[in-house]
């Protein structure tokens, strides 16, 4: 099993336990598969938002890799061979200057 | 109740002994932060010490050459972090060889480069850190405690850090936040990381050496190896380890390429301690978890930090910057949300060169353009939440602040700035993230 996270900048929006096949799909089905299990609906609006936003930033965090990557990347892909956890961080953009 | 290390421990008991009547240690002259504590013994190396020559003239405690006993063993390969001494005899049966163009020459396994340095780290703390100190760069911005009259709050402040905000970073953590990558977490219990005290260790910071994955000093030249399967080429260097081969894709003189691991290692050092050793100030880190940390000024200022890993920013001509790990603070001038977080609360906390930060010096303010809703919102929630937010935006906005149709100009082009470019590919390889410029 992969223990699966969803973030809002700092703030936990979901998380749980899922098989290697659950991991199927693009980075974006992943975000909204861990939505629809639950948390705070305001929450998830942001999320989805940001998500639609091309400004935004998500970063996957799996084991000692971080890397940014877009909703329509294919996610299985994007891990290394026996992850046992998976951290998605969605951000807003964040200006600088 | 114990909630950190000896320092933390020893302003609980000032508080107790205000509360009681009697003076506070800093209220007593002439005594150090450290009185009392005497210093570590350090582990005992496993391996070959790396008591060597010191990095000639630099006075940095170790050097490249003792982290690969090259002054042993002369010949040396490393491949994927792994040492490999290459010695001048032939091989005995069953011992392990390499065939270096067209020489069979006996190995000897040296270990992981890693791990080298992290015992020399171990073996070395206090005298890096007393390197580290006279070798940082001067501040020109002002340090954490330059420019910053002491709040009135003072002793509210102090609560509010030991009994809030501590416990709420803690329990941050232990709800599964792992320390970025690269970063040693320190045991809040082994208290700051000076050297100095049980427990207390230097951590090693997360550097590769010039040269990539695969490299070799042999002789009088240093070869950056790539793994190849093709028919031999003559004049090329070639290393023959088993079903693995590797041949020469560039070469240096020894010496040159030598130095430039030195410098790198040095600078990697400064950048990984300076935060915390600061021109002879030492400031204490009353909790640090890898991810964010607490620190106290030698003139009593608490700040709160977090760490950046290293990043890689994609500039306008679509080149990738190489950006080493920062570590971005807010000073905690009061209780009050509204004063504490504005506009020029995030700093970068150690000299650090960046488009978003004017001067580049300890203490200089981000440059982080926000609607006023923001900071309204912001100063609404408990003050520790409102850190922690502000910070992760301070992250967000050095990482990925640059971008195509953002309207703000930053203060140095990031070719300016940066500490090199670096491909696609190796960033992948380093676990560097890539933040983009164009993102449509």
């Amino acid at each position: 099993m992969v223990q699966t996270a969803l973030r809002f900048g700092i703030q936990k929006a979901a998380g749980t336990a899922m098989s290697p096949k659950e991991l199927a799909g693009t980075v974006g089905q992943h975000i909204e598969r861990l939505l629809e299990t639950g948390g705070d609906p305001q929450l998830a609006g942001q999320i989805r938002a940001a998500v639609n936003d091309p400004q935004a930033i998500i970063e996957i965090r799996s084991g000692k890799q971080v890397q940014t990557v877009t909703p329509g990347m294919p996610l299985r892909e994007l891990l290394p061979p026996k992850t046992a956890e998976v951290e998605i961080t969605v951000s807003r953009p964040h200006v600088g200057g | 109740m114990a909630l950190g290390g000896p320092t933390v421990r020893r302003l609980h008991r000032e508080r107790q002994a205000r509360a009681a009547g009697a003076p506070g240690l800093r209220e007593r002259q002439g005594e150090s932060a450290s009185a009392g504590a005497a210093p570590a013994p350090y582990a005992v190396a496993r391996e070959p010490s790396t008591r060597a020559t010191r990095s000639a003239g630099s006075g940095f405690p170790f050097n490249v050459a003792s982290l690969l006993a090259t002054d042993r063993f002369g010949n040396v390969a490393v491949l994927d972090d792994e040492i490999l001494h290459l010695t001048w005899r032939e091989p005995r049966q069953g011992e392990d060889w390499a065939e270096v163009s067209n020489q069979r020459l006996a190995i000897q396994n040296g270990g992981s480069l890693r791990r080298r340095l992290e015992q020399a780290c171990e073996e070395h703390g206090e005298a890096v850190v007393e390197w580290v100190r006279r070798h940082s760069p001067k501040s020109s911005g002002g340090g954490l405690d330059a420019g910053r009259d002491m709040p009135d709050t003072a002793r509210e402040v102090e609560t509010f850090v030991l009994d809030e905000l501590i416990p709420a970073l803690r329990e941050a953590a232990s709800g599964g936040e792992a320390p970025p990558r690269g970063l040693q977490a320190v045991d809040p219990a082994a208290g700051p990381p000076t050297g100095k005290g049980p427990g207390s260790r230097t951590p090693a910071p997360d550097v590769e050496l010039d040269g990539g994955k695969w490299w070799a000093y042999f002789g009088e030249c240093w070869f950056q190896l790539v793994p190849y399967f093709g028919r031999r080429t003559p004049g090329r260097f070639r290393l023959q380890l088993g079903e693995r081969a590797y041949v020469e894709r560039s070469r240096l003189k020894r010496s040159c390429m030598m130095e430039r691991q030195e410098r790198r290692l040095q600078r990697a050092m400064v950048e990984a301690l300076g935060p915390s050793v600061d021109r002879g100030e030492e400031v204490s880190r009353l909790y640090d978890d890898g991810e964010h940390a607490v620190l106290l000024t030698p003139q009593g200022r608490y700040w709160m930090c977090r760490r950046v890993p290293p990043y890689a920013v994609e500039g306008p001509n679509r080149r990738i910057y190489r950006f080493d790990g920062a570590e971005v603070g807010i000073w905690i001038s009061s209780v009050d949300p509204a004063r504490v977080l504005h506009e020029a609360s995030a700093c970068i906390v150690h000299p650090y060169a960046h488009m978003f930060v004017l001067g580049g010096g300890a203490g200089a303010p981000i440059c982080m353009p926000r609607p006023q809703d923001y900071y309204r919102r912001l100063q609404r929630l408990p003050l520790a939440e409102g850190l922690r937010r502000h910070l992760e935006s301070a992250r967000m906005t050095l990482c990925a602040g640059l971008f195509h149709n953002n309207l703000s100009s930053p203060y140095m082009p990031v070719d300016a700035v940066a500490r090199g470019t670096i491909r696609a590919s190796e960033a992948r390889q380093l676990g560097i993230p890539i933040y983009r410029y164009y993102r449509n």
